[in-house]
């Protein structure tokens, strides 16, 4: 080897140690950097910044970032908060703040973020640690409406909203109520039976209020005649499916920051504020979402689309979401009395499987290539491509896993030619990124099975070739 | 611009690259991905000789540009983005070889890439010592410090200057000359150290 002179050396290095993964590979590599680099640039919880070696010094130094620093301010704020309930446990006192906290009708759902179809494992793990959320964590709900359509599985967990005969006749969805007892609320020294009896009842939903309580109030809340303060503003936004597949507000411009949820309203005694929600012929629904963006208080309608929860002090925008119709939001004020009558549109969830579609990632219009589909396999193609947005927006595991149940689902629906390997190649391509975000043997498995099913139908072009260099990858 | 040699590498920044190093520091991605489209074979190239696994050369490539688009803001218009890309891609090495406590991993692909050549050679006792000398490189790249592994990646692979990979590693170029000299000697040594030649 002593002959070897640097020019060689230097040559046979440049052989040894390059390799080609191919084009297939580069391809999606600035995609890929793109996702990882929005998944971060989106990731608004504080997240603990890894302690590297060096010490404790050295730590200190890496908080010195803007994720260090707000790990910090959110390390602080849990100290203060816990030592508050601290201090409190120990006097007995009661602090104005857990007075108005207490009057809060869902103090533990925010407005922006919840998932309105989360199944009700979940929120009873929200009720159980309401300030965490790990979307790691959380199964993986379907969309109801899909359900409705009869278009994905249905599987027990999945479903929050039960279809129940309404006043009218018709089924309507009435979320089950969670099975954990709501905790008594802390007694307030001075406090009369009455006093207390009024704040338990404005701290339940409407629909685990007592009959006499529901009754009253919806005598209170009903609409008589054209209600003076009832506005029905355009839609401000709409539907989507969040990445567990649940659904939630699409993003929103004119959309109150997320500062704002962390304000704490302040209630008065001046009284409720009541309404109903109904559709456009009027009939009323159930399960609505009625929420205060301010603070993230707010109401779940009852079988007759009555809410009520308490007034605020200061002006702000109330959110009406429901399954199926795009939200409403309407600005309400602490004054007035008169109950609120809220119309939703409803939302047509084939409308963006029909026809036309924009390939918002090549930015040009293409023919849909699931226009000759039947109508459930159109709407679970839309599902299917909203997990997947979600998905390319915040690439998670969970949110892939979701994508690719989804796809898997629009393959074993279609029926031309064109659609089949169009949605196996999609499920593959969910499956895959599962795998690859989160390796483990049972997502290797369906990654395989996808990919394999793919392959089976693929012509040769950049697609067939990226997939076989994924198969290639779960095969080591 | 845009094109990239036969390294993998794209030419040194010129007034394109500049416009998009610009636009990526107002906080355009879509001109960083451009950025990633044009170095991405460059960035690849570095990681995978430094971790000679495609699984790790794939993480450390990632990494590398999501470090760049967090630092952009910091990098001075009108230098060379490859070095700079280069040199994240390294300190991401060692990072990486720090945290694992021990080297690379040991990649059976060229054991595979030998295996499939085989089939095409002509002359098996040729191949055969090449694929020898192979493996003797191979092994004795990884008994390298890193330092000395990534001076002779950036040279042998990227095909960089002296100046360029001075750069790179944030050291003087008389460092880098040394260093590169150092390398080459180690690694001979070890190569003969395996295949029983005396020096």
């Amino acid at each position: 080897m002593s002959h070897l002179e640097d020019e060689e050396l230097d040559a046979l290095l440049a052989k040894e140690l390059t390799h080609d993964p191919g084009e297939a590979y580069f391809a999606s590599f600035a995609d890929r950097v793109t996702a990882r680099i929005e998944a971060e640039t989106a990731a608004a919880a504080p997240v603990a910044p890894p302690v590297k070696p060096g010490g404790l010094a050295a730590w200190f130094g890496s908080l010195w970032t803007p994720r260090g620093l707000a790990y910090a301010g959110g390390t602080l704020a849990l100290l203060v908060v816990a030592g508050l309930a601290y201090r409190n446990a120990q006097h007995g006192a009661v602090t104005p703040t857990e007075v108005l906290q207490s009057q809060r009708v869902i103090p533990s759902e925010p407005s922006a973020g919840t998932s309105l179809s989360a199944d009700a494992t979940e929120s009873e793990a929200a009720k159980e640690s309401p300030n965490e959320s790990s979307p790691s964590d959380q199964p993986t709900p379907v969309p109801s409406a899909a359900k409705a359509s009869g278009a994905t599985r249905e599987t027990p967990t999945a479903r929050m909203y039960e279809v129940r005969p309404g006043a009218n006749g018709e089924d309507v969805p009435v979320k089950p109520r969670a099975s954990a007892p709501r905790p008594a609320l802390a007694p307030i020294p001075g406090e009369s039976e009455q006093t207390r009896a009024k704040r338990e009842l404005n701290a339940q939903p409407m629909r685990a209020q007592p009959p006499s309580a529901t009754k009253a109030q919806s005598n209170e809340s009903a609409p008589s005649g054209p209600a003076p303060t009832a506005t029905t503003p355009a839609p401000a936004q709409t539907l989507a499916p969040d990445r567990r597949g649940g659904m939630q507000p699409a993003r929103d411009e004119d959309a109150p920051p997320a500062q704002e949820l962390s304000i704490t309203n302040r209630l008065d005694s001046r009284g409720q504020l009541c309404g109903t929600v109904r559709d456009a012929s009027g009939r009323a629904i159930a399960g609505a979402r009625v929420t205060l963006t301010r603070d993230g208080s707010g109401a779940t309608t009852d079988g007759r689309g009555a809410f009520c929860l308490p007034r605020p002090l200061e002006a702000g925008t109330l959110s009406v979401l429901a399954v199926g119709y795009r939200e409403s939001r309407l600005t309400v004020g602490p004054s007035g009395s008169a109950p609120l009558a809220v119309t939703l549109e409803a939302v047509d969830p084939l409308a963006r499987s029909t026809g036309r579609a924009l390939d918002a990632s090549a930015g040009k219009v293409r023919a849909d290539t699931y226009a000759r589909e039947s109508a459930p396999a159109r709407a679970s193609v839309a599902f299917a491509r909203e997990a997947q947005r979600a998905a390319e927006k915040t690439p998670t595991t969970e949110a892939w896993t979701v994508a690719g149940e989804r796809w898997s689902l629009v393959a074993s629906l279609v029926h031309t030619e064109a659609a089949l390997p169009d949605a196996r190649f999609n499920a593959a391509k969910a499956r895959y990124a599962s795998w690859e975000l989160g390796p483990d043997d049972r997502r290797k498995r369906h990654a395989r099975e996808a990919v394999d099913a793919y392959l089976a139908i693929a012509v040769n072009g950049p697609l067939r070739d990226l997939a076989l260099g994924w198969q290639a990858k779960l095969a080591r | 611009m845009g094109i990239a040699d036969a390294k993998g590498r794209t030419p040194d920044a010129g007034p394109d690259d500049t416009a998009l190093i610009a636009a990526s520091q107002r906080g355009d991605q879509s001109a960083f991905a451009e950025i990633v489209r044009r170095y991405q074979r460059a960035v690849y190239r570095v990681a995978y000789a430094l971790t000679r696994n495609t699984s790790d050369a794939d993480d450390l490539a990632q990494e590398t540009f999501v470090r760049a688009w967090g630092a952009i803001g910091r990098f001075e218009l009108g230098s060379p983005l490859h070095p700079w890309l280069a040199r994240i891609a390294t300190n991401q090495a060692y990072s990486l070889f720090r945290h694992r406590k021990r080297r690379p991993e040991t990649s059976i692909e060229p054991l595979v890439e030998a295996g499939m050549q085989w089939g095409t050679d002509d002359d098996p006792a040729d191949h055969t010592a090449r694929s020898e000398q192979g493996a003797q490189l191979r092994a004795a790249f990884d008994q390298l410090s890193p330092e000395h592994q990534s001076v002779l990646a950036l040279r042998a692979v990227q095909d960089l200057s002296y100046e360029q990979i001075a750069e790179a590693l944030g050291v003087p170029t008389g460092t880098v000359m040394s260093r590169l000299s150092r390398a080459r000697t180690e690694l001979k040594r070890l190569m003969q150290s395996q295949s029983g030649d005396t020096p």
